[in-house]
């Protein structure tokens, strides 16, 4: 098994936003820094996000909304440096190259729903732009970028970070980064839920199930934000999000069951969360349409009515449809089935101000930190959230670096120049046990030869997953899928690598399977444990908030008994 | 349930693993707008985890998904499926395994090239907002890469015979544009070869990139559209 070393002071895990500024930022400090990244770098959910950035120089006003949004779940001290640092982070994005849409010099700003005011700034063909415009950033800075790299294993020996281990899709070797800071910004997990999910093949939480096994903390897990309207066909699109159901459904557009009989109207006047609530409702217990969503019926829309003030304008729904579903279905001409789609993991990693860990050395930022946004989102704050805390990382992991003595070695070997190679017996050191086991285990697992091909784990997962706790939850629900996961652990443990050769997409399947289970675990144990529901945590066996819960949040982490929950107030 | 409408496709194979190289034809289900990335996804998760594709966001924003698909380089998440498709990797790339081919040397001659954006060159701004975002439709899938016959790398020395390919322009194109930019390229564009494209039709971006004008007559000349007579956009292919 080839193993190839690599040093770095900081080693960034995840190329979106959060990734992207992070390694900037501690480049600019004068650390050496690595990206790895799944996907090539300016990948990820930023890349096929809205593009919408939230700013504000009036901080105090921005933070009352997250808050007022968040429902007690957000923490103060968080949020304090979200918005007092959003126009500074999305100056230091343009800064970078970042090209807002502009009116006469000016960044538009544009009003979201639950934004007091016009603070969301847009960019033209929305994340692909911001995406790019930092690969670019990152590539002119000179940084060392590992496209297609999977990290499955943080080394953190007597609890202080010392490396990362990495398996390289294209060539099928892999990679060990000896690295004094660590920063997980792996983003949110929606890929969990697949298909019902709008978010990258990547995203499905690699960095949750790192810090938990660390020994770091998960908050807020149970809250992961829906959006109502999403596609169910054609296949391969399952869960594309069609747009803000106030948008899409105009002032006369129907959502209907399966049958046919009309459940919801004037769905321009409801909220998110009521959409969300009938279709999980009716879904579960009604209805629903052949593939388990309901109707979105918009042709009353294109009636011409003189109490339609303001013309349904089909120009505002996901231009993909056009190509996915028909022209139309995209005009409104044709119904089409639509279902929730796993959106955004307000929980996260728990972390302080500058996306440290309990874990010395290892730091987070972006969509897998948690605290910030609590039991809702606002629209267009993730993306501030990314360059915020990616900047703050990316400057405390090359303070932290700095400062550990004799522990920055030289020797940088790029994706594009030939990577050393040295044999894994050279490790010395506490790394290098860990490294020995874990690759023994990895090549264990590579000849045996059982019978189950790692993918059919992901889909069984993501069908568990999606039947019972995407929307209604309950605790006998909870329950089963505790027990699948048990069950699909077993199953891992019976798979068949077809082969060894480049691009191993099933060794990649069985390793991100090892990171999806504990993450589903994790939120499963939240989910059964808020007997109340807040926020988007829906408990159909106790509908109602539980006020002995406001301000009170759940921690989840591996004890000396596996894994367990814990609550905590909320820090003030 | 109904039972669902089979088609065959013919999907390249690079002979890694059990299976032999050459085109190997598999029979997935078929429905009005099923896609091309729906067929490989079906074998991948039902007939056959060892085929290789990339794919990252399934609705035409990674740009991760193109293949060749019945003579045609586009993105296989938005092309629709058809009874005796012919799967096939991009040209002009190393491949790696069956329908993955190798993007690393267009990343490194991106570097080399210095393919972005200059907000702190002394010279005077080069772009505008309206270009710009023109070319920000550009999804990176480097299709149109795989359509010019005369792609040849490494680009170092170009008179002998190195040539970049239009996605390399495109992001030549983008530096220029870029409303920050301060660094005039268009010596970079002369002198990597683009006046050859301005007699040439042989590519064109199936997503709204208008390569001949935005992108070659806009390097070649300096010009950007807004200068130019009104033409109607899109692709020759
Ligand atoms: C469709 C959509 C639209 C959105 N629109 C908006 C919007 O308009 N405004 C807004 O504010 N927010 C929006 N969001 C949310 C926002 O885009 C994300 O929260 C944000 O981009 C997350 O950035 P990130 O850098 O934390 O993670 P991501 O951009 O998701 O990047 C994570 C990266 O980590 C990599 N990775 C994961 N695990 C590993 C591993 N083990 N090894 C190596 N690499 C790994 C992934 O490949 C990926 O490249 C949207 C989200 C979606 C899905
Ligand atoms: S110009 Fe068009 S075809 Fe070429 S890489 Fe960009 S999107 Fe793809
Ligand atoms: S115009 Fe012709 S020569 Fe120029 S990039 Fe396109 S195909 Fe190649
Ligand atoms: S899967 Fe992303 S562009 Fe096709």
């Amino acid at each position: 098994m080839k193993l190839t070393e690599h040093h770095y002071d900081v080693v960034c895990i995840g190329g979106g936003a959060a990734g992207l500024v992070a390694s900037l930022e501690a480049t600019a400090e004068g650390a050496s820094v690595a990206l790895v990244s799944k996907e090539p770098a300016g990948g990820g959910n930023t890349r096929l996000s809205g593009g919408g950035i939230a700013m504000d120089g009036e901080p105090e006003v921005f933070a009352r909304d997250v808050l007022s949004s968040g429902e007690g779940l957000s923490e103060p001290a968080l949020v304090k440096v979200v918005t007092e640092d959003s126009l500074p982070a999305a100056l230091l994005l343009e800064r970078l190259g970042l090209v807002y849409n502009k009116r006469e010099d000016r960044i538009i700003l544009g009003i979201r729903a639950g934004h007091g005011r016009p603070r969301t700034g847009h960019l033209p063909n929305d994340g692909v732009t911001l995406g790019r415009t930092l690969r670019e950033a990152v590539i002119r800075q000179g940084l060392d970028l590992y496209d297609e790299m999977l990290a499955f294993d943080l080394l953190v020996p007597e609890g202080v970070m010392e490396g990362i281990l990495c398996h390289d899709l294209i060539t099928g070797e892999y990679h060990l980064f000896h690295a004094s800071a660590v920063i997980l910004a792996t983003g949110g997990a929606g890929c969990l839920f697949y298909p019902q999910t709008d978010n990258a093949r990547g995203v499905c939480g690699d960095g949750l199930a790192l810090a938990l096994k660390a020994g770091v903390g998960l908050i807020d897990l149970e809250q992961i934000q829906f959006l109502p309207f999403a596609i169910t066909k054609p296949s391969s699109a399952r869960g594309v999000y069609c747009g803000e159901p106030s948008v899409v459904g105009g002032p006369r557009g129907i959502l209907r069951n399966g049958d046919g009989k009309p459940l919801l109207d004037m769905l321009n006047r409801r909220t998110r969360a009521e959409v969300a609530g009938v279709m999980w409702r009716e879904m579960s217990h009604g209805r629903p349409g052949p593939r388990g969503g309901l109707i979105l019926d918009l042709r009353d829309n294109l009636e011409p009515r003189p109490d339609n003030d303001a013309p349904w304008d089909s120009t505002r729904v996901n231009i993909i449809l056009k190509t996915l579903l028909g022209g139309d279905c995209y005009r409104g001409e044709q119904p089409y089935e639509v279902a929730p789609t796993a959106h955004y993991f307000m929980g996260g990693i728990k972390s302080g101000t500058s996306g440290e860990t309990r874990v010395p050395g290892l730091f987070v930022a972006g969509e897998a930190m948690g605290g910030i946004h609590g039991a809702n989102r606002l629209a267009g704050v993730a993306l501030t959230e990314t360059a915020v805390f990616g900047s703050r990382a990316g400057k405390a992991a090359a303070t932290y670096a700095a400062g550990r003595e004799g522990d920055s070695p030289q020797g940088r070997d790029p994706v594009f120049a030939s990577p050393s190679d040295r044999p894994a017996a050279r490790f010395s050191g506490r790394t290098g046990g860990l490294v020995a086991e874990k690759l023994a285990e990895l090549a264990a697992v590579a000849e045996r030869r059982g019978t189950v091909p790692p993918v059919s784990i992901h889909r069984a997962l993501g069908k568990i997953l999606w039947d019972k706790i995407a929307g209604l939850r309950t605790e006998a629900g909870c329950e089963s899928v505790l027990t699948e996961i048990a069950w699909l652990r077993k199953r891992l443990q019976e798979v068949r690598i077809p082969d060894t050769g480049p691009f191993n997409r099933p060794l990649w399947d069985y390793l991100e399977a090892e990171m999806m289970l504990p993450v589903a675990e994790a939120i499963t144990l939240c989910a059964r444990e808020r007997r109340e529901s807040r926020g988007a945590h829906l408990r159909e066996d106790y509908p109602d908030p539980d006020p002995a819960l406001a301000g009170r949040r759940i921690a989840v982490f591996i004890g000396p008994e596996g894994m367990a929950v814990r609550w905590e107030e909320v820090p003030q | 349930m109904k039972q669902a409408k089979m088609v065959k496709i013919q999907i390249w194979r690079s002979g890694l693993g059990d299976v032999p190289a050459g085109f190997k034809e598999y029979e997935v289900p078929w429905e009005p707008k099923e896609t091309v990335l729906g067929a490989l996804m079906y074998i991948y998760d039902h007939l056959d985890d060892s085929l290789a594709f990339r794919y990252g966001c399934r609705y035409k924003d990674c740009g991760l998904c193109a293949a060749r698909v019945s003579g045609r380089d586009r993105l296989t998440c938005t092309t629709h499926l058809q009874d005796g498709d012919r799967v096939e990797p991009l040209r002009n790339l190393p491949l790696i395994r069956d329908l993955v081919v190798d993007r690393r040397p267009v990343a490194a001659a991106i570097r080399a090239v210095g393919l972005y954006p200059q907000p702190s060159g002394d010279g005077g701004i080069t772009g505008s907002q309206e270009h710009y975002t023109r070319l920000a439709w550009c999804v990176d899938c480097l299709a149109c890469h795989s359509m010019c016959p005369h792609v040849r790398y490494p680009l170092a020395d170009p008179q002998e015979g190195g040539f970049p390919g239009p996605y390399l322009f495109v992001k030549l194109a983008q530096a220029q544009a870029h409303p920050a930019n301060r660094e005039d390229r268009l010596p970079d564009a002369a002198r990597l070869g683009v006046e050859r494209c301005l007699s040439c039709r042989d590519c064109g971006c199936p997503y709204g990139v208008n390569l001949q004008r935005d992108v070659f007559r806009f390097l070649a000349r300096g010009k950007s559209w807004e200068n130019e007579a009104r033409e109607p956009a899109g692709s020759n292919r």
